[in-house]
């Protein structure tokens, strides 16, 4: 009560010296009117009192100041001085916190980002205890290149560690990586939703609780319990509105029907950032029967809580995994460690290792920006606290501390800040989620909460005090260091550090937008050159239906069925070609494929494996594929007939046909059987990228399709392929024996592989512009405060008989220096910066010669452009204008 | 000068003496109650106010403004709670320590 009565008493000074004089008036007139009685006259009555009480004035200074929060009195103080000045200087004001602003507003929306994706623990108690386990993967590295972590486990395997484990709470899940379909009873509506699996006691280590019903327990482990299900929190209020009717209601996943038990906690919603889990069902369900026997299948994803000090814990569990493996091993074991990795923010996902880089690179050139907008605000504060010399002379002259000098100069540049900080959470609140529309794939959406939330709002508080000290200090405690004598007098330049300062931040505004520049410029040439990559094939126009078909087919039917729906298609108006394949073209679905080994007859076993896909007569020229020579697939090309015959790209015919004629060509190929199996190469195609552009066009085999379940159909259209999306959807499902499961377009598919770049490079694009234009403002303020200060000198110098081309110079030269150290310093510091990039650049590297003359070339012409006009004006000054105006 | 060091660190306690005894009173109530009650004791009517605007912050008296017979506003000061227990505490703090100098004083 003391405190906040203090406070309020801060923001009212003056009411409060009101009552204090009041209450001491009243004390004197008391004792003068006792004093009267006592038989004084009025006039001495009136000084005997006042004798007596003493220096009112002294008094109320002292109570007053135990009646307020002096310090606070003084910083409010200096707030209303300080709006005061910054209303009267709108247009620095205005430049200063847009400035600010926007600089603020790109580093919290990337704070937001980097801390919902990557930062943030999961919503459960002591995160920071669980951890996943993981063991050093064998062999084939993964798409990154690397070879990754092994995180799955056989399921005996988690059984032995489960049971084995002292407290450490070990439970198993799975992560989904695509929708799967959902019906609940009553609907014939279709869902998909994101359906993920944990072992009983997953929730109970957890430690989340039911919103409503119960969650799993260890009786769901046993495959003969009844089938249940745990809904999202977010998808139970969503779809059922929250309605506890839901519990016992029956839902079908993936064919098999499970009863809903219950409702997991509010906000969490599941354990990878990036997707919001829709509903969990128990382990041994989600799992195919052999998995749950196999001691090798990689089926489940083991977590626990290790909490501090369980050493010995780790240690006992490295001994049940090492002794289980040689147990099983098939033929040599290797020895290999269980690793514990922290899993406090979530899943590891690929989703997550996709956007990690990007996400850090943006942050990265989000500090750079804040760096430029704060050399940029200093600039303006310096070139302000030049014009304000006098006001601080004359301040200082009537007994004004520096340090009271200090402390306004920084309020007003805390209100600065201020201002800008509430636009920056603005701007963020509706960028961030806008980025993160962005980031999923089209027909797989991320979600991620990138909303404001406090510790968002705390890093941009910390952000916006940060910057305060970084643009304010400087000016304040130069503007402060006037000497009143000299400034009095009226001369303000003579105090060339100030332009020293000016110098040395032009300089590093300069470096920083060189090296925003170059990164940007960097993001966006890599993303124009993956975008040109020659993909091999013609991604336009094309419709990509997956195919599944709804009973069981033999051979023959399947094979008739294909036959048919594709001739069908072919014929329908607007389809200008068809065909099918059992993978998508950049679709990364080739990952995980294990290819059959080959040789050419008489030779060794290759060591390098093909790629293999099966299409159908026509895939080559729906895709666009060039025929280099031979023959494409045809109808008389049946599997049964012809297994034989196949078709290879050029890569292959390079590896491994080199100097042969490879039509008619035969290639024994390893399979189960101890006889390998010959293939004849009858055609040879163009290479394609099949994974990712980056990838090296790997040497491929085409074999003919046979059967009609999960194939691909290609279609390639007249027009817009959207617009044939229904009526050829209806015409493969007609028969009744085919379904389609999901439909895109082959461009969506390579937008879809490029995410990343891509946002990187719309963002380099967008921060380049960004920096480009606060460097603009920075750089024209600047030059133009310098020209108009030696305005004096140059009419001296021309009255004197200077020429004016040496004046030019001269102008120009004041900021040529600074500009070409802020050059040098950008370009090695951008370079520097850019060796983190190399992972993510394509074809393009920050010392080529075009990297580094876009960023250059802009910042000179902007210096070049500011600089030019006040230098002109200046060379032409008449000096008798000028020295008649002192 | 003599007056103002009989009553170091004694004001805060002679007012919430006074104002637990005799209830509400403004400043100039308790100057007067002060002199009239001692001859030794007499406070520089001034210093009295910082001391009570102090107490005040602290919780051990509460103010509220009245209006008084001859239509003027005063500010009444009154004990709270907090400061009856002050007062105890101050009291028994300073009959010892006068106690104790008492005793140096005779036995010296």
């Amino acid at each position: 009560m003391s405190l906040l009565s203090r406070i309020a008493n801060a923001f009212r000074p003056g009411r409060l010296d009101a009552d204090l004089n009041e209450e001491l008036q009243f004390h004197i007139d008391e004792r003068k009117r006792a004093l009267v009685a006592e038989g004084m006259t009025e006039s001495e009555a009136r000084s005997a009192a006042r004798r007596q009480f003493g220096s009112p004035l002294q008094l109320r200074e002292s109570s007053h100041d135990a009646k307020a929060l002096v310090w606070l009195e003084s910083i409010l103080r200096d707030v209303r001085f300080s709006l005061r000045v910054l209303r009267k200087e709108k247009t620095v004001t205005v430049a200063a916190v847009l400035s600010l602003a926007l600089a603020l507003g790109v580093c919290t929306a990337a704070f937001s980002l980097l801390d919902t994706l990557l930062l943030r623990p999961l919503p459960i108690p002591r995160p920071q205890e669980l951890v996943a386990l993981s063991y050093p993967g064998s062999g084939r590295p993964g798409p990154s290149g690397v070879v990754e972590d092994e995180s799955r486990f056989s399921y005996p395997l988690f059984q032995r560690l489960r049971d084995t484990s002292s407290g450490m709470d070990l439970f198993g899940a799975t992560f989904s990586s695509s929708y799967s379909v959902v019906t609940f009873a009553g609907s014939p509506e279709e869902l998909n939703l994101r359906v993920e699996s944990l072992t009983g006691n997953g929730f109970a280590a957890l430690e989340l609780k039911p919103a409503a019903g119960r969650l799993f327990t260890s009786a769901d482990d046993r495959i003969d319990a009844a089938p249940i299900a745990v809904l999202s929190h977010a998808f139970w209020t969503r779809h059922f509105g929250g309605s506890p009717s839901a519990i016992g209601q029956w839902m079908t996943v993936a064919g098999r029907q499970y009863q809903i038990a219950g409702v997991a906690q509010e906000g969490f919603s599941g354990l990878g950032p990036g997707y919001l889990t829709d509903a969990w069902i128990p382990f041994v369900f989600s799992a195919r029967p052999a998995w749950l026997t196999n001691p090798e299948a990689a089926a489940v994803h083991i977590w626990g809580r290790l909490p501090e000090g369980r050493a010995f814990a780790a240690a006992q569990l490295r001994t049940v995994f090492s002794n289980f493996r040689r147990e099983n091993a098939n033929g040599p074991f290797h020895e290999v460690p269980l690793q514990f990795q922290s899993a406090a923010t979530g899943e590891a996902s690929l989703f997550r290792k996709q956007f990690r880089q990007p996400l850090w690179i943006l942050g990265l050139i989000s500090v750079l920006i804040l760096a430029i907008a704060c050399s940029n605000v200093a600039n303006l504060l310096i070139a302000r606290g030049a014009a304000r010399g006098r006001e601080m002379a004359l301040r200082i002259a009537i007994g004004a501390g520096r340090g009271r000098l200090v402390q306004q100069l920084l309020v007003e540049s805390a209100l600065l800040s201020g201002a800008a900080c509430v636009l920056a959470l603005v701007f963020a609140g509706y960028t961030a989620p806008l980025v993160v529309s962005q980031l999923g794939p089209s027909d797989f959406p991320a979600y991620l909460d990138a909303g404001i939330d406090a510790r968002v709002f705390g890093f941009a508080m910390v952000c916006a005090g940060l910057t305060t000290i970084a643009f304010g200090l400087i000016p304040a405690l130069r503007a402060s260091a006037v000497s009143p004598n000299l400034a009095l007098q009226g001369d303000s330049t003579k105090s060339s550090s100030r332009s020293g300062t000016l110098k040395t931040v032009l300089s590093v505004q300069v470096a920083f937008s060189i090296a925003v520049l170059l990164l940007s410029g960097l993001l966006v040439t890599s993303f124009r050159k993956l975008m040109n990559v020659d993909l091999g094939f013609t991604k336009d126009r094309v419709l990509l239906f997956d195919v599944a078909a709804r009973g069981r087919l033999d051979k023959a039917a399947q094979q008739s069925a294909a036959a048919q729906l594709l001739d069908g298609i072919r014929r329908s108006p607007g389809v200008e070609a068809a065909g099918a394949s059992t993978l998508a073209l950049m679709s990364g679905a080739f990952g995980p494929m294990i290819a059959p080994q080959i040789r050419l007859p008489g030779g060794d076993w290759e060591r390098t494996r093909p790629l293999y896909m099966a299409v159908s007569p026509g895939f080559f020229e729906t895709m666009q594929i060039r025929l280099l020579s031979g023959r494409g697939f045809d109808v008389t090309d049946t599997p049964t007939s012809t297994a034989s015959a196949v078709i290879v790209n050029q890569a292959f015919v390079e590896q491994f046909l080199k100097g042969r004629n490879a039509l008619g060509q035969r290639i024994e190929q390893l399979t189960d059987d101890p006889e390998p199996v010959t293939l004849t190469v009858v055609g040879i195609v163009a290479n394609v990228h099949y994974n990712n552009l980056r990838e090296k066009l790997a040497p491929t085999i085409y074999t003919q399709l046979a059967g009609v379940n999960g194939i691909h159909l290609a279609v390639r259209t007249a027009g817009d392929p959207h617009g044939f999306t229904a009526s050829l959807r209806k015409m493969i499902e007609a028969s009744g024996a085919l379904k389609v499961t999901h439909v895109t377009t082959q461009s969506t598919t390579i937008d879809d592989a490029v995410l990343a770049e891509r946002l990187l490079a719309i963002l380099g694009g967008l921060f380049a512009a960004i920096a480009l234009l606060l460097v603009t403002v920075g750089l024209y303020g600047v030059i133009r405060y310098a020209a108009a200060r030696r305005q004096k000198e140059v009419g001296i110098r021309i009255a004197l008989g200077a020429p004016r081309p040496a004046v030019l110079r001269l102008m120009c030269s004041d900021v040529a220096a600074p500009v070409a150290a802020g050059l040098i310093a950008g370009i090695a510091g951008g370079a520097i910066a850019a060796r983190y990039l190399e992972s993510i650049l394509f074809q393009v590297r920050p010392t080529d010669a075009v990297s580094l003359a876009i960023p250059v070339v802009s910042i000179v012409s902007t210096a070049l452009a500011a600089a030019l006009p006040p230098a002109l004006r200046a060379s032409r000054i008449d000096p008798m204008s000028v020295l008649r105006h002192e | 000068m003599a007056r103002q060091d009989a009553l170091q660190g004694s004001l805060p306690l002679l007012i919430l003496k006074i104002l637990g005894r005799l209830g509400p009173l403004h400043g100039y109530g308790i100057t007067a109650r002060i002199e009239s009650m001692s001859d030794v004791l007499r406070v520089e009517e001034g210093s009295l106010y910082p001391a009570l605007h102090r107490m005040e912050e602290s919780g051990f008296i509460r103010a509220r403004w009245v209006t008084t017979e001859n239509k003027r506003r005063a500010r009444m000061y009154e004990i709270t709670a907090a400061g009856r227990k002050q007062l105890e505490e101050e009291e028994r703090r300073w009959l010892a320590v006068t106690a104790a100098v008492g005793q140096i004083l005779q036995n010296v």
